[in-house]
C-alpha cells in the first residue's frame, strides 16, 4: 500500500540525487532513507560513508518512485484533483 | 622551675625550705648525706663484671634498636608491605626525600646481605621503583594492604589529618577503579618512611591469606617459591632496556624461576620474595584477564623511562658485577626471549581487544546521552499533533490517490470490499513521522491499537469542532508544528517544467516536427480530396459560435494548446467520475433530473474540448488529431468513451477515422522502418503501442457491433480522405483495414450460413461494398509488397535484411500484413486474386525458401504466415515446389 521499504531516488535542490530505501515520510515531506547511495559518487565523495539520512522536506526537488509500485495515471488524476482543489480555495 | 630564676631553685636544691617540714627531704648523694647507705651490707658482687661485661669496651652486638639493623632483616617483608600499601600511600614525596639518605649508609651484618656484593644487590636500589614496576594491584590486594596498614604499628604516629587524607585517597582509589595515578606510584617508595616492624608470624599469616586468595584463581601452589631475586630483578633491569617490562613475565617464565629458586638458601628472604611473587602474579593475572588500567600504556612508558634513569644512577661497576655474577643463575636467554615475546604479543592482543571494547563502550555511552530525552508520552503527543493535521473529514477528496489505489488493489486481490470503504490512518501500522520501527509486535501492537483509538477520538473531535466553528476550524491546528511552505524557494526560482511550443527537443515532443516534416506529402493529397464531395456526406456541420471563438482561425493547435485541452479534458472527466459518487437516490426525481442534466452538459463539454465540432478540413492536422498526439491524449480516449452513448462514440470514431492518416502514429510510422534503435523509433513504437491498446482496443466492442453501413462509410472516409498506402504501412492503419475487411467477411459468412440476425447487410449493401472494395483494391494492389515491414527494412539497408535483423523479429512484424492480405484476398474476385498472386509471388517464394533454411520454429512460423494468405486464396504452401 504505502511506499515505505521501497527504493526511491530523491533529487535535492542542490542537485544531489540520493537513492535509498524509504523508511518514513511526515507531513512536511521530510524523508528518512536507509542504505543510501549517491548518484554521482565521484562528485560527492563525502557521501560515500553515509549509510542513512534524514532529508528535510523543503530541500527536495523530486522524488522518483518505483514505477511498478505506482499507478501513474491515478497519481496524475490525484494531482489534477489536488490542483483543482487548490484553485477552488 | 629553673627557668624562673636561679636563686629560688638554688634554695630548693640546698634544702632551704626547712621551715615547713611537711615535705620529706632526701639528701642522698648530697653533702649533708647521713651515710646510712653505707651501713648496708651487700655481697655477691664479685662476678658482676663477668655478668655485665665489666669495664671492657662495650660492643654493638646487643644494640638492636639504635642501629636499625632489624630493618635490614625485615626489609623484604617491609617491601611487600609498601607494595601493598602504596595505593593508600599519601605522604608527599618531598617528605620522603630527606629520610632516604639516612637509611642508605646503614650497612651492618645482616644488611650486608643487601649490599652491592650480594646477588640481591640490585633489589634495594629498586625499592624506590617497586611501586612503578607494579603499576597496580588487584582490588583484592588493595583491601589487604589497607588491613595490614592498620594492624601494623607505626613508629611515627600519624596525625588525624594524615589519616583522613589517607582514607580519602583510599576512597578515591576505590572509585576510580584499578587505575592508580602515576605520581602516586612514584611517591610510594622509601623503606624508612614507614618502618613496619612485621614479625615473622605476621608475614606467615599474610602469606597464608594470599595463598587462600590465590589458589581459587587457578594458580599453581607456590611453595617456597622465589628466592632468585637476582634473576628476577636482573630481568627487570633488562626489561628496562625498553624491550619489555616486568609485566611481560609469563607464567612459563615463572615456572622456570620456580625451578631456579632451589638454589637459594635464606628462608626469610624466600618467604618475603615469595610474597612478592604472589603480588607479581596477581598483577599479571589481572593484566591477562583484561583488567588493564586505562593509562596502562602510559604507565609502561613512564616505567621504562624511570627504570632507565635508575640504571643511569646505578654505578656502572655494580651493574656489571651484578650482571656478570648472574649467568649461572639465569636461564637460556633465547628461551627467555621467546617467552617474553610470546607474552608481550599476548598482552598486545589483549590491549587491542580491550581498546576496541572501550571505543565501543564510549560510543554507546556518548549516544546514550540522548536516551529518554523524550518520554513516550512526549512522542505520542507529537504524533497526535501530526496526525490531527492529516485527519480530514473527506478522505476521498483529500487523499484521492490512497483511497482509489487501495480500492483498486483490493479489487485486484479479489477481496471485493464494499465500495467506498475508506482506508484509515494507521491501518498498516506505518505512520511516518520519522518514527522508526513502527510496525512492531506484542507490546508495540498494543500501543498502536491505543494510538488508533486516540486518533479516532481526534477525528471525531475535529469533525465536531468543524461543525461548530464552520470553516475556520480547518485552520485550527494549521502550522501547529511550523509552516510547510516558506518563501525560500522563491528566492531562486527555477523553471521546472518547460513545455516547448515550437521546437521540441526531446523525442517525446517530436511529433509536431515530424508532422510538419512529413506533411508535405500528405497535405497535397488531403488538399485534393478535400475538394471532392465525399467528406460533405457525413459531416455537414456549421461551425458553432463556441468553436468560432476557439478555432475560427482554422490553424492547427500548437502543442501547448493541445496539452491544455487534454488537461481540461481530464478535469472534466474527473468531475464526471466524481458525479457518479454523488448520484442521488432514484426516489429523488428532481435530484436525478438535475444530476443527469449536469452530467450531460459536462459530456457535451468533453466532446467540445475534443474539438469534434471543428470541421474536418479546418486545418491539418485536425485539432482532435493534435489532442491524440501526446500519450495522455491517447490514454484519455477510453475514459471519454465510457461516458458516451454509442451514437456519440461512433461520431468520435468517424472524426478519428476521417483524419486517420494525419495521426502521428501513421505519419511517423516510417521511423519504425529504420533498423537503428534511435530515440525517435522508440518513441514512435511507444506511441503506436499506446494507440493500439488505448484507442483501438477501446473501440473494439463498438466496432464488433457495427453494421455494414457505418463500416462502409468509414471505408469511404479512409479511401477518400486518407492516404491509404501510407496508412497501410502503419500498424494501426493496417489493423483498422484488417478489421474492416474481416468484419465484412464475417457478415458474408453469416449470410452464407443463412443467419437471420438483425443488422446483417442486405444484398444491395453488399453489392455497393464490392464496388468499394474494387476501388480499395485498385489503390492498394500495386503497393502490396511495400506493406511488409521486412521489405521496407530491407530497402533501407544496402546489404539485405538478414545482415542486420534477426528474421524472428521480421516474421513477427510481418504477421499483421499477412493477416491483412488474407482478409484482403477473401474479398477478391478471381482476376483480383490472380493479380494478388502475381504481385506477392516473390514474397511468398522468398519466405518458403528461407523457411527451409531456418530452424524448425522459424520454418513453422514462416509457413504459417504464408499460409494465412494462401489459405485465403484456397492454396497451401505445400503446393509450392521450390
Amino acid at each position: 500500500m504505502t511506499l515505505t521499504d521501497q527504493t526511491v531516488t530523491v533529487e535535492l535542490k542542490n542537485d544531489l540525487s540520493i537513492t535509498g530505501v524509504l523508511k518514513s515520510v511526515d507531513q512536511f515531506l521530510n524523508i528518512r532513507l536507509d542504505s543510501i547511495k549517491v548518484l554521482d559518487e565521484a562528485r560527492h565523495p563525502h557521501m560515500m560513508a553515509v549509510k542513512n539520512c534524514f532529508i528535510r522536506g523543503s530541500v527536495v526537488r523530486y522524488v522518483q518512485l518505483p514505477a511498478a509500485a505506482v499507478d501513474t495515471q491515478l497519481l496524475e488524476d490525484a494531482t489534477r484533483r489536488e490542483a483543482a482543489n487548490q484553485t477552488k480555495k | 622551675m629553673a627557668f624562673f630564676g636561679l636563686p629560688e631553685s638554688q634554695k630548693y636544691l640546698e634544702g632551704g625550705l626547712h621551715e615547713d617540714e611537711d615535705v620529706a627531704v632526701y639528701t642522698w648523694g648530697e653533702d649533708g648525706y647521713d651515710g646510712l647507705g653505707d651501713a648496708l651490707v651487700e655481697g655477691n658482687d664479685d662476678f658482676n663484671d663477668d655478668t655485665f661485661g665489666g669495664s671492657d669496651p662495650i660492643g654493638q652486638d646487643f644494640d638492636f634498636q639504635s642501629g636499625r639493623k632489624l630493618e635490614a632483616l625485615e626489609r623484604p617483608a617491609e617491601r611487600t608491605q609498601t607494595y601493598q600499601s602504596h595505593r593508600d600511600h599519601h605522604v608527599p614525596e618531598q617528605r620522603l626525600e630527606p629520610q632516604k639518605p639516612q637509611e642508605q649508609p646503614k650497612a651492618s651484618t645482616i644488611e650486608s646481605l643487601w649490599d652491592n656484593k650480594s646477588p640481591f644487590s640490585v633489589l634495594p636500589k629498586f625499592d624506590s621503583n617497586r611501586g612503578a614496576e607494579r603499576p597496580h594491584l588487584g582490588s583484592q590486594g588493595s583491601a589487604q594492604s589497607t588491613d595490614h596498614g592498620r594492624t601494623q604499628s607505626h613508629p611515627r604516629i600519624r596525625t588525624v589529618e594524615e589519616i583522613e587524607a589517607e582514607m580519602r585517597a583510599a576512597a578515591k582509589q576505590a572509585r576510580s577503579g584499578a587505575s592508580p595515578s602515576l605520581p602516586r606510584a612514584y611517591a610510594q617508595p622509601s623503606d624508612g618512611h614507614r618502618p613496619q616492624p612485621t614479625s615473622l608470624e605476621e608475614l606467615e599469616r599474610q602469606m597464608k591469606q594470599h595463598n587462600l586468595n590465590q589458589l581459587p584463581r587457578g594458580s599453581s601452589p607456590l611453595t617456597g617459591f622465589p628466592t632468585h631475586v637476582a634473576q628476577h630483578s636482573f630481568a627487570h633491569q633488562r626489561g628496562s632496556d625498553g624491550r619489555s617490562s616486568s609485566g611481560s613475565i609469563s607464567e612459563a617464565q615463572l615456572l622456570q624461576l620456580q625451578r631456579l629458586q632451589l638454589q637459594q638458601q635464606q628462608q626469610q628472604q624466600q618467604e618475603a620474595l615469595q610474597q612478592q611473587m604472589y603480588r607479581q602474579r596477581q598483577v599479571e593475572l589481572a593484566e591477562m584477564q583484561g583488567q588493564i588500567p586505562l593509562d596502562y600504556q602510559q604507565q609502561q612508558q613512564a616505567l621504562a623511562q624511570y627504570q632507565q634513569s635508575l640504571l643511569a644512577q646505578l654505578k656502572p661497576d655494580e651493574f656489571i658485577q651484578a650482571s656478570s655474577r648472574s649467568p649461572q643463575l639465569s636461564f637460556d636467554p633465547e628461551v627467555q626471549e621467546a617467552v617474553r615475546q610470546k607474552a608481550s604479543r599476548q598482552i598486545m592482543e589483549q590491549e587491542q581487544l580491550e581498546g576496541r571494547r572501550r571505543r565501543k563502550a564510549m560510543k554507546i555511552s556518548r549516544m546514550s546521552r540522548y536516551n529518554d530525552l523524550m518520554t513516550q508520552s512526549d512522542k505520542d503527543f507529537i504524533t497526535r499533533i501530526q496526525v490531527s493535521q492529516l485527519v480530514t473529514a473527506d478522505p476521498y477528496a483529500e487523499d484521492f490517490y490512497a483511497q482509489v489505489w487501495s480500492t483498486l488493489v483490493r479489487n485486484r486481490m479479489g477481496g471485493g470490499d464494499t465500495e467506498g470503504s475508506v482506508i484509515k490512518f494507521g491501518q498498516n501500522g506505518g505512520v511516518g513521522g520519522g518514527v522508526p520501527g513502527q510496525r512492531g509486535s506484542g507490546r508495540r501492537q498494543n500501543a498502536i491499537q491505543r494510538m488508533e483509538a486516540q486518533v479516532e477520538r481526534i477525528i471525531s473531535n475535529a469533525r465536531i469542532r468543524e461543525k461548530e466553528k464552520g470553516l475556520h476550524s480547518i485552520h485550527s491546528l494549521q502550522g501547529a508544528l511550523g509552516k510547510t511552505s516558506g518563501r525560500s524557494y522563491k528566492a531562486a526560482p527555477r523553471q521546472l517544467l518547460q513545455v516547448d511550443a515550437v521546437a521540441p527537443s526531446s523525442p517525446s515532443l517530436s511529433h509536431t516536427q515530424a508532422q510538419q516534416h512529413t506533411r508535405e506529402g500528405s497535405a497535397d493529397f488531403i488538399a485534393h480530396t478535400a475538394k471532392s464531395s465525399v467528406h460533405a456526406t457525413t459531416h455537414q456541420r456549421e461551425p458553432s459560435p463556441v468553436e468560432a471563438e476557439g478555432h475560427s482561425d482554422n490553424k492547427p493547435l500548437t502543442r501547448k494548446q493541445a496539452l491544455m485541452l487534454i488537461e481540461g479534458l481530464y478535469d472534466l472527466l474527473l468531475k464526471i467520475e466524481h458525479m457518479r459518487r454523488e448520484q442521488p437516490a432514484p426516489e429523488d426525481l428532481a435530484g436525478v433530473d438535475d444530476w443527469k442534466n449536469r452530467r450531460a452538459s459536462l459530456i457535451d463539454e468533453v466532446l467540445h474540448t475534443l474539438q469534434t465540432q471543428v470541421p474536418l478540413d479546418a486545418c491539418v492536422p485536425h485539432p482532435l488529431i493534435s489532442i491524440l498526439a501526446p500519450a495522455k491524449g491517447k490514454r484519455v480516449i477510453p475514459r471519454v468513451l465510457r461516458h458516451l452513448d454509442p451514437r456519440r462514440q461512433l461520431g468520435l470514431l468517424y472524426a478519428i477515422v476521417a483524419n486517420f492518416s494525419q495521426l502521428d502514429v501513421v505519419i511517423d510510422a516510417h521511423y519504425l522502418d529504420t533498423p537503428q534503435d534511435s530515440p525517435e523509433r522508440k518513441e514512435v513504437e511507444r506511441q503506436t503501442q499506446l494507440f493500439i491498446t488505448h484507442v483501438f482496443q477501446s473501440y473494439l466492442p463498438l466496432l464488433q457491433d457495427l453494421t455494414l453501413q457505418p463500416i462502409h462509410e468509414m471505408t469511404i472516409l479512409l479511401l477518400e480522405r486518407g492516404n491509404l498506402v501510407l496508412l497501410a504501412k502503419s500498424r494501426p492503419g493496417l489493423h483498422l483495414l484488417t478489421f474492416i475487411l474481416s468484419q465484412v467477411e464475417n457478415f458474408k459468412q453469416e449470410i452464407a450460413e443463412g443467419s437471420q440476425r438483425a443488422g446483417l447487410p442486405t444484398s444491395s449493401e453488399l453489392q455497393s461494398w464490392q464496388t468499394l472494395y474494387d476501388r480499395l483494391f485498385h489503390v492498394l494492389s500495386s503497393h502490396l509488397v511495400d506493406f511488409f515491414p521486412s521489405t521496407r527494412l530491407a530497402a533501407a539497408m544496402p546489404f539485405g535484411i538478414d545482415y542486420y535483423l534477426d528474421p524472428n523479429i521480421t516474421d513477427v512484424l510481418d504477421l499483421p500484413v499477412w493477416r491483412f492480405l488474407a482478409a484482403f484476398a477473401v474479398h477478391a474476385s478471381m482476376e483480383q486474386q490472380q493479380i494478388l498472386v502475381v504481385r506477392l509471388r516473390e514474397k511468398v517464394l522468398d519466405n518458403v525458401v528461407s523457411a527451409s533454411k531456418g530452424t524448425e520454429i522459424e520454418y513453422r512460423r514462416r509457413l504459417d504466415n504464408v499460409d494465412l494468405f494462401l489459405h485465403a486464396l484456397g492454396l497451401d504452401s505445400s503446393q509450392i515446389n521450390i
